[in-house]
């Protein structure tokens, strides 16, 4: 595993890591050995067939989930060996969250929704609203602060979601399957976004089926059967047109930078 | 978190509606029975209030003041000799026949007492007059009536000056007064004890009770038992003899029990409304839960959203409870029925309240604290 940039500088490590359902004689292992490493400022976009353990792997790589075996290393804190208010903490610090499925509150307002996940580590809920309401407003959504999700269409929602998921300035995001509830331009302009977020410096892995995904993305991680298969660059890494580097498994280091920056703000 | 919680409550309107009926009902049925129940009490205790005295003198056996029988003379002889005593005044309280103008024959109670002596030292009995003065009463066969014993004793106003038969006698009322009843409901007639000695067959010297007021407090026990030498009597402190009839009339009549049960199950569908709307309001906030605890909200901060929900319950519900009794109470003035809220029944009120909410809120509690993120969040 080497990194010129040194381990340390990594979001997120992980190293070895298996999962497994149920107790033997039946266990069900999900994955078998994944080693993952995420720089900063970097798009990775994790795919793989329905049931080769995406969802298994970001859960353990936020904490939500403990590796059976393995080491996970989140924001410089090794998490897989840390009791639950420990990882609380530091995702508390360290990570943001969009889900396809949004999970905004009903009763509250865009700004709020935004607003309470900041007054969660202790920003107090004047300054809170301000910054929702600066990050809504850059989101394009000025005229919808006060409006509740119920009054928003999917499109703005996600845009609420992802506004939620950075107002803490998160060093890594963790997507899964953000624009699945979104038409074709809706979910353009949601990358576009969390593009924007990334080359700010914060990393988003960002789990999805589609691959017109691909081509915003810095690196492509594809998971089959829980081990990694592919890890290379993606498109957004080489802005002339098709893959120049394919990193067949198992992964040769990359270059330290992404390549290229947003496409517009 | 509160701010989440109560907007979620403003939010979900219709269901919270239903929670907060749930513990204003079971609050306000609460402090009502406790009403009732204190009301009951003290209307079982009254006449002992209002006739006063230090020691009652009483027949032996006596386990409520309504039911007692005539003393043998000179009863109250060794009380009068007594050093300590300043003062002995005789009471009848007994029950006796009396025959409407239509001719139906009933049952009343009577009750004499000293009314020559009464003023200074201690409250006339009747009290609260509507019509007439208690020396009104000062001459034989006259009486006073409660305004709201009219149908049982057959009688339509003008009130003063009509006659009724009681024990066989004709007597005027002169006096009639309104708010007093006994816990029977049967009708209570006032006298003078002279008049009240002649209806209830006593001796010219004869009483139910005697009532000693004492120079001194601290010396009862030792009149109680110069008294008590004779063994047909019993001496109780006017406390104790509040105190026995309240207990008499509430475990007798099973007031007390039926009130607590009506009392309890209003503890328990209340707890059980609340405690399902609750469960259903946080089980839709499951996902929104999961999230929030995915970027690092801590159990114990999910657990503050079903502890607000549950405070926010019981601090709007237990107000509208406590406005709901007091609404009963005011529309139930003057009624057969009597609701004392002292400061006990609103803080049980306020209690229970806290009990329903606290126990209501442990399922969702234990649904937030058991909350599975990777699973909510598929
Ligand atoms: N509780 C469980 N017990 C046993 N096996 C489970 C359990 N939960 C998930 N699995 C299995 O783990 C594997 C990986 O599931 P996971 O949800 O991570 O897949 P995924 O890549 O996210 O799929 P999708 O693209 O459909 O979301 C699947 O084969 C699934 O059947
Ligand atoms: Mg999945």
């Amino acid at each position: 595993m080497t990194d010129e940039r040194g381990a340390s500088a990594n979001v997120l490590e992980a190293r070895g890591v298996v999962f497994t359902h149920g107790t033997p004689p039946l266990e069900t292992r999900v994955l078998h050995g994944v080693d993952l490493d995420i720089a900063p400022g970097e798009l990775t976009v994790l795919m793989g067939p329905s049931g080769s353990g995406k969802t298994t792997l970001i859960s353990i790589l936020a904490g939500l989930l403990r590796p059976t075996r393995g080491r996970v290393v989140l924001g410089g804190s090794e998490i897989s060996a840390m009791d639950d208010a420990e990882v609380t903490a530091v995702r508390r610090r360290t990570l943001g969250f969009v889900f396809q499925a949004f999970h905004l509150f009903p009763a509250l307002t865009a700004t709020d929704n935004v607003a309470e996940v900041l007054a969660l580590s202790g920003t107090p809920i004047r300054v809170a609203r301000e910054k929702a309401r600066a990050l809504l407003t850059r989101f394009g959504l000025e005229a919808r602060l006060d409006h509740r999700p119920g009054e928003l269409s999917a499109g703005q929602r996600q845009r609420v979601a992802i506004a939620r998921a950075i107002v803490t300035s998160p060093r890594l995001v963790i997507a899964d399957e953000p624009t699945v509830a979104l038409d074709g331009p809706t979910a353009a302009s949601v990358m576009e976004l969390l593009r924007e977020y990334v080359s700010a410096g914060t990393s988003v892995v960002l789990v999805t089926h589609d691959v017109r995904l691909v081509r915003a993305s810095d690196r492509v991680v594809a998971l089959e059967d829980g081990r990694v298969a592919y890890d290379g660059r993606g498109l957004a890494a080489n802005p002339h047109g098709a893959p120049s580097g394919h990193d067949i498994h198992p992964p040769t280091p990359r270059s330290s930078e992404p390549v290229a920056g947003p496409e517009g703000a | 978190m509160h701010r989440i919680a109560l907007q979620t409550l403003l939010f979900h309107r219709a269901k919270v509606a239903a929670a907060l009926a749930g513990v204003a009902f079971a609050t306000a049925l609460m402090i009502i029975q406790i009403g009732l129940y204190e009301g009951l009490r003290s209307r079982a205790s009254v006449l002992v209030n209002r006739l006063g005295g230090d020691l009652w003198i009483m027949a032996a056996g006596t386990s409520m003041v309504d039911d007692s029988e005539l003393l043998a003379t000179g009863a109250e002889l060794p009380a009068r000799a007594h050093p300590c005593v300043t003062s002995v005044r005789p009471a009848i309280v007994a029950w006796v026949p009396y025959r409407t103008p239509a001719g139906a024959r009933h049952t009343l109670q009577l009750v004499g007492s000293d009314l020559r002596t009464a003023g200074p030292t201690h409250a006339y009995v009747p009290w609260s007059f509507a019509e007439g003065l208690p020396q009104d009463l000062l001459a034989q066969d006259r009486v006073a009536i409660d305004d709201g014993d009219l149908s049982r004793l057959g009688l339509a106003p003008p009130l003063v000056g009509s006659t009724l038969e009681i024990a066989e006698r004709r007597v005027e009322v002169r006096g009639v007064t309104t708010g007093i009843r006994n816990v029977s409901l049967i009708p209570m007639v006032f006298a003078d004890v002279e008049t009240a000695r002649t209806l209830a067959g006593a001796a010219p010297d004869g009483a139910t009770y005697w009532l000693v007021d004492l120079a001194d407090g601290s010396c009862g026990p030792s009149v109680a038992r110069a008294i008590e030498r004779d063994p047909r009597l019993d001496v109780m402190t006017r406390e104790e003899l509040a105190s026995v009839t309240e207990e008499h009339v509430v475990t007798e009549s099973g007031a007390g029990a039926a009130l607590a049960f009506v009392a309890l199950l209003g503890l328990v569908v209340g707890t059980v409304i609340v405690g399902q709307t609750l469960l259903s309001l946080v089980r839709e906030h499951h996902k929104e839960l999961g999230m929030l605890r995915a970027v690092g909200a801590s159990r114990s901060e999910l657990a503050q959203f079903v502890a607000w929900l549950s405070a926010f319950v019981a601090a709007m519900g237990g107000a509208l409870g406590v406005i709901l009794a007091l609404l009963v109470q005011s529309g139930l003035g003057g009624r057969s029925v009597e609701l004392h809220y002292g400061p006990g029944a609103i803080l049980t009120g306020l209690a229970a309240v806290l009990v329903m909410c606290t126990v209501a809120g442990a399922a969702s509690l234990a649904s937030v604290l058991r909350l599975d993120v990777v699973k909510v969040l598929q």
